[in-house]
């Protein structure tokens, strides 16, 4: 039985995600219908659920909320924001119930009867929900159990291809072509499944196709078509008397308005589809997509997965040194077995990496949430535009942003937000905006949170720095290394800030569980523009790809993903300045040089050889590494070097080589960022170090 | 308004691309210019409908321009007319 509720809790969450996502497009002028009947479905699944585990509190609360859902889906009540708003919070607060619920906790009984109070006054009390039974009883297709079809008027054909028939090369145009071939064929295209582009991936295709071939037709010429790509989309075939009830085709037969007459349009409903039959005809077999056979793991098991696939590259590389060490290195079947362990052992890595990846909706979603109270408790009109909220993370991380990005969320929102009055007075639109951005960027994850405010108060900033002797009065600091400031500890303080995001937990601690994640935050802010923090993250927390270079008798490890280029500098390139400093001019620019050994403080080179590693941060700072050497590219195994030892500057993690032997895995940004003696800068520098 | 390109190969790896050019372009009114498309396939028209449902949620217009006649052929094919891929920003 525990299993079956821990199941409906899992389900739950799936349903109030889609719950919110719902009611977020409802807020649109010009929502789907569909759009209120996914949402009335979410809260009516919940319910059924809850009352099938005897959980009377979440099941009264579900039932008024479908009830005021009812109202709207049967057009007997608008959506004005104040209802749109009531919504939210009532979906908040149903996700509170569940849980609640899921960890057998009470929920603030208050707040429940509150929001109830306000449902109640809006639903007549006789009103039920009208037909809770509603349309989204599932039903499978299953071929084998297709009647034998006649030919007489035609077949209708329902298609629907998986990523996997892209992916195989394959095109549904070619499918068409062929069904064409096979009579007179009216071709209409489904978009219902088609979300917005925020939330399109290319992997998760969603168009379909409905198929009247007319004539003498069969079954079996229709599969033959399907012959070689049937695992690769879902297909229905049934005679067109049998035609299925739709209201979501865009037809190609309808002849529209043109745009400058046309009304704006819902996405899905786009033209009354003549050619579509009536609403109330018996519904066929459905052709809904097969998802896909999934099973639910629990993490623990991916974890050790994940950490027998590291042992399993440190024992690659440890192979690999032997192999060296005995001569076989150049014996071309060793070679060849040696660099099949290495790239199955990658493919390995990626497949459990893919299976902990997450996307970052499910952080984004929270944030919503977050906003509207932040909104609330400020008085400040907000919105937030997520962008790019299908980019995947490990799923650790997925876990361990929530608190930096709520953090940032209410900050942007209390500090970076101008009031309404102000922000007219300034010729902004009275209502602020958030955006929260993620995106792939060069092997890392990049996550952007800006708002339209009025940027870094600089003046203040340093003021505030001087005041709480942080910085000497008079420093001489550029603007960003201001804005660094931010991240000192002891900047903000509780008696300054505001009660919603100054709750003793200042934007230190954000970098700091930042970093602790093997990233970065970086500040970008224009005076009357707005300010953007932008937090850089590795994929995965476990492994990387990694130059191997030699520091005196050290192995360290260079993040490839920092390495621009490497070079052995002709005299001619390198210019002295100041005491012993050296510039390296590359390609028209000249780039600071950063001795590793005198950094690590290790025994330099008698020689002014080696190499020079060119990097740039994520601050898009750049610097040129001297090294001793550079002797190999591979992966490594991050190992936590402030669990096991402390933290030590400039390097972040810790790995261990084929030898056995540790060596430090170099933290190129810190490193850049601590180049001047600057002491603001060095502040800031150290502000990073946590 | 300047209108953007749409691809000459509008294929499964120019619409990943393009998606993010789309999604940069985002919080405007934009008109894509299909002039030069000469080859294009499902997951375009399915990049071009999942815009026009971005734009219409966002408000703004979503307009195809000079659509060649490859663009406007695969359209025929898959089922879809043009004005079928236009979002009106409300009035």
């Amino acid at each position: 039985m525990d299993e079956f509720r821990e199941m409906f809790f899992v389900e739950c969450d799936e349903l109030l995600e889609g719950l919110a996502n719902g009611l977020r497009t409802m807020e649109a002028p010009n929502f789907e219908k569909e759009t209120v009947h996914a949402v009335f479905r979410a809260v009516h699944s919940i319910k059924g659920g809850a009352a099938a585990f005897g959980l009377t509190t979440l099941v009264t609360f579900a039932h008024r909320f479908e009830t005021l859902l009812d109202l709207i889906r049967s057009d007997r009540m608008d959506t004005p924001p104040p209802i749109i708003a009531l919504l939210h919070r009532s979906s908040d607060c149903l996700s509170d119930l569940v849980a609640a619920a899921r960890l057998a906790t009470e929920a603030d009984q208050s707040r429940v009867d509150a929001l109830l109070a306000e449902l109640d006054a809006l639903i007549d009390d006789d009103d039920g929900p009208a037909d809770t039974s509603f349309e989204f009883t599932p039903i499978t297709l299953d071929f084998n159990a297709a009647p034998a079809m006649a030919p007489a008027a035609g077949l209708q054909v329902q298609m629907k291809p998986t990523f996997d028939l892209y992916r195989s090369g394959n095109d549904p145009l070619a499918l068409l072509a062929a069904l064409r071939k096979l009579g007179e064929t009216t071709v209409t295209l489904r978009t219902d499944g088609v979300p917005a582009l925020a939330d399109w991936s290319i992997e998760r295709p969603q168009l379909g196709w409905d198929i009247r071939i007319a004539g003498a037709v069969t079954e079996a010429d229709i599969r033959s078509v399907f012959e070689f790509v049937d695992d690769c989309c879902t297909l229905s075939i049934s005679a067109i008397a049998d035609e299925p009830a739709t209201e979501t085709f865009l037809p190609l037969e309808v002849a529209v308005p043109g745009p400058a007459a046309a009304e704006p349009q819902p996405a899905d409903v786009a033209a009354a589809p003549a050619a579509a039959p009536a609403v109330n005809r018996p519904a066929p077999p459905l052709a809904e997509p097969a998802q896909g056979a999934t099973i639910r793991v629990g993490l623990e098991r991916v974890d050790r997965l994940m950490n027998m696939i590291g042992e399993l590259v440190i024992k690659e590389a440890m192979l690999s040194q032997v192999i060296q060490t005995a001569g076989l290195h150049e014996s071309p079947d060793v070679v060849a077995g040696l660099d099949s362990i290495r790239q199955l052992a990658g493919d390995i890595q990626e497949s459990v990496m893919a299976i902990r990846a997450q996307p970052l909706k499910l952080v984004f979603q929270r944030m919503h949430r977050i906003l509207r109270e932040a909104a609330d408790a400020t008085g400040k009109p907000v919105r937030l535009v997520t962008i790019g909220e299908q980019t995947e993370v490990d799923k650790t991380m997925i876990e361990r942003l929530i608190d930096p990005l709520t953090h940032m969320i209410r900050n942007s929102v209390d500090h970076g937000l101008e009031d309404a009055v102000t922000r007219q007075r300034r010729g902004k639109p009275q209502e602020g905006t958030i955006t929260l951005s993620a995106a792939h960027r060069s092997g890392r994850v990049q996550i952007e949170i800006s708002d339209d405010g009025g940027g870094i108060n600089r003046p203040k900033v340093r003021q505030i720095a001087e005041d709480r002797g942080l910085i000497a009065p008079g420093s001489n600091l550029s603007p960003s290394e201001i804005d660094q400031l931010l991240f000192l500890p002891g900047f903000s303080s509780k008696d300054e800030v505001s009660a919603l995001s100054g709750r003793g937990v200042g934007l230190d601690v954000v970098r700091r569980e930042i970093m602790a994640l093997g990233g970065r935050v970086m500040i970008d802010s224009v005076e009357g523009k707005g300010t953007t923090f932008a937090i850089a993250l590795p994929l995965t927390l476990a492994v990387l790809e990694g130059m191997l270079i030699q520091l005196g008798d050290q192995t360290m490890v260079l993040p490839i993903t920092a390495v621009q280029e490497t070079l052995q500098p002709d005299q001619s390139m390198l210019h002295g300045v100041g005491q012993g400093s050296q510039l390296l001019a590359n390609r028209g620019e000249l780039i600071p040089i950063i001795d590793l050994c005198q950094t690590f403080g290790l025994d330099e080179p008698e020689s002014e050889g080696g190499v020079l590693i060119v990097v740039e941060s994520d601050s898009r700072k750049r610097a040129a590494f001297r090294v001793d050497g550079i002797f190999d590219q591979r992966q490594v195994v991050i190992k936590s070097l402030e669990q096991n030892y402390g933290r030590v500057p400039g390097v972040s993690a810790a790995t261990i080589l084929g030898d056995g032997k540790i060596a430090l895995i170099i933290d190129p940004e810190e490193i850049i960022l601590s180049l001047s003696n600057d002491h603001g800068r060095h502040m800031a520098a150290m502000a990073s170090n946590g | 308004m300047h209108a953007l390109p749409l691809p000459e190969t509008f294929d499964r790896k120019a619409v990943a691309q393009f998606a993010q050019t789309l999604m940069d372009h985002r919080g405007g009114d934009a008109v894509l210019d299909a002039s030069a498309v000469t080859r294009m396939g499902v997951p375009a028209v399915e990049l071009l409908v999942a815009a026009r449902k971005q734009w219409l949620v966002d408000g703004h217009s979503l307009r195809i321009s000079d659509a060649s006649a490859a663009f406007l052929s695969t359209l025929d094919d898959i089922g879809v007319s043009l004005d079928l891929l236009h979002a009106e920003a409300p009035a």
